[in-house]
């Protein structure tokens, strides 16, 4: 368990968190390598299948992560994946994968620091959590 | 307060058929779908009658539920046809065809809904072996005994999973409500619970009782069936909590997707598991192999159920119709209500309650479920 590095892929809207980790690599923060970001235009456009194959194929936690309510580039997008996240959350929260593993956040793009410090919170957290053992034959 | 009918015959099925003849007869240019017998074969199927006739062999309490109606009833009504049709429904396909009146894939215009109490049904393997040599006799001893004994789910353990933890068996929505749950006679009582099913009622010429007259307390089969249904829960909680958990309750699975065929509520006009999204490559397989040094084929079982709990969940009606269709018994029905029911208390929603409430999905709101994001 202490060597335990988790896999985290984090989907990031073009406009706000992309743009924000951008910032975070420009200014020389640094971050954990576990999460792998995946760029999307809004997370309005998250399919929750995205994040379902994400976990089945070996992701210990996804980050869904945009600007703020009100910034969004597309006016509501981030509204939508809202409340798909609150879907995605009670469904998975079924098979123990907990609220832990899949986190929402909102990032705007002045806010690399903030970016750099929510994915070293994260690692952290799933670290303790340990992995979620998609590994296994029977999960298919 | 509306007026109650009330029809008497010696048997309930005469009851139904007395009204639904008289029904047809005064509605001349509707179309009827109702489950009809066949003399034949004794296999009872939804069916649209035009010949009052034919309605001698209508046997909607028969405990045969070989597919949710809601689907039929949506072929039917997508579409203006100038012609009106009336359909009689259990109260679970009611509200499925509620879910798809709201997603624009059924119209309930032109249509009466006529649905009653329901005693529940079989699955269609024991509807076969048990039910169908019975004929009408096993429609008329099933009712008086589900009847008699308050719907209670130990007296008959033939009733299919979906229907001992339905906890919703009375009708909520109609047209047209026919009333089975009051002791002691074989009548049939008749309410209609929208204008228009009023107005046909009032046409008709029946006897009228006093409202309220005899009526079972249906509450006392509502919180029985809730404490048996959290029972299921508790056990299908402890059997699927982690992900290879439930890969072990899907493990007979062969991805023939026969539940989503019968699911009234599986909306999407073409499934995404139909597209080449799913249409790998075959090196792709090779790797999840050597990965795992080992895949279960066909592959994407769980990716296809969670996906489809997901998409359907909100609305998910508890018929039943997925365990019925499978063909290896997978008990899906209590799983996808399980998850369908929690899913739809986040976001405060009852499926098939209200043709005005938008599906979850459909909707959202600037200030709301701020719980849900950030890092604690």
């Amino acid at each position: 368990m202490e060597n335990f590095e988790p896999t985290i892929i984090a989907f990031v809207c073009n406009w706000c968190t992309y743009t924000a980790a951008d910032l975070a690599g420009t200014s020389r923060k640094k971050y954990p390598e576990n999460v792998r970001l995946i760029k999307v235009m809004c997370t309005g456009m998250v399919d929750p299948k995205y994040v379902l194959k994400a976990f089945l194929q070996g992701a210990d936690a996804v980050l869904v992560s945009g600007c703020h309510p009100g910034d969004c580039h597309y006016i509501n997008g981030n509204y939508k994946a809202r409340r798909r996240i609150k879907l995605l959350h009670s469904v998975l929260g079924n098979f123990g994968i907990n609220k832990k593993r899949l986190r929402l956040t909102w990032i705007g793009a002045s806010d690399g620091i903030e970016f750099a410090e929510t994915i070293d919170a994260m690692v952290r957290e799933i670290k303790a959590e340990g992995p979620l053992h998609t590994d296994l034959k029977q999960v298919i | 307060m509306d007026p109650i009918y009330k029809i008497e015959k010696s048997t309930h099925l005469g009851s139904v058929r007395t009204f639904l003849k008289a029904f047809l007869k005064t509605q001349e240019d509707r179309a009827l779908l109702v489950p009809l017998r066949s003399e034949n074969t004794n296999t009872v199927m939804p069916s649209l009658v035009t010949d009052p006739d034919l309605l001698d062999q209508a046997d909607p309490f028969s405990p045969a539920f070989p597919m949710n109606s809601a689907k039929l009833v949506s072929k039917l009504t997508r579409k203006s046809s100038g012609e009106p049709m009336a359909a009689f429904l259990r109260p679970c396909e009611v509200r499925a065809f509620v879910e798809l009146v709201k997603i624009k894939q059924a119209n309930w215009d032109n249509l009466i809904i006529i649905s009653s109490d329901c005693a529940g049904a079989f699955s269609n393997r024991d509807f076969r072996e048990k039910a169908m040599d019975g004929k009408e006799k096993f429609t008329r001893d099933f009712l008086d005994k589900r009847l008699g004994s308050n719907l209670s789910d130990t007296m008959d353990d033939s009733i299919a999973t979906a229907c001992t933890i339905c906890t919703r068996p009375f009708p909520e929505t109609a047209d047209i409500t026919l009333g089975l749950f009051h002791p002691g006679n074989k009548g049939i009582t008749l309410t209609g619970t929208s204008e228009k099913g009023a107005k046909i009622l009032e046409a008709m010429t029946l006897e009228t009782i006093e409202a309220g007259e005899d009526n079972k307390d249906k509450s006392q089969v509502i919180s029985a069936r809730k404490s048996h249904e959290k029972q299921v829960f508790q056990k299908l909680e402890a059997q699927t909590g982690t992900l290879p958990d439930l890969g072990q309750y899907l493990s007979n699975c062969i991805n023939c997707y026969n539940c989503r065929v019968a699911c009234p509520v599986c909306f999407c006009k073409e499934c995404v598991f139909n597209t080449d999204v799913v249409d790998y490559e075959p090196f792709q397989y090779q790797g999840w192999a050597r990965a795992k040094g080992g895949l279960k084929m066909p592959t994407d079982t769980m990716f296809f159920h969670i996906t489809r709990m997901i998409h359907m969940g909100l609305s998910c009606v508890g018929c039943g119709q997925c365990s019925n269709a499978c063909p290896n018994d997978i008990p899906l029905a209590q799983l996808f209500k399980l998850v369908g029911e929690k899913a739809q208390k986040g976001f405060s929603y009852i499926p098939g309650k209200d043709v005005d409430e938008a599906p979850p999905l459909s909707v959202f709101m600037e200030n709301e479920f701020q719980d849900i994001t950030g890092i604690s």
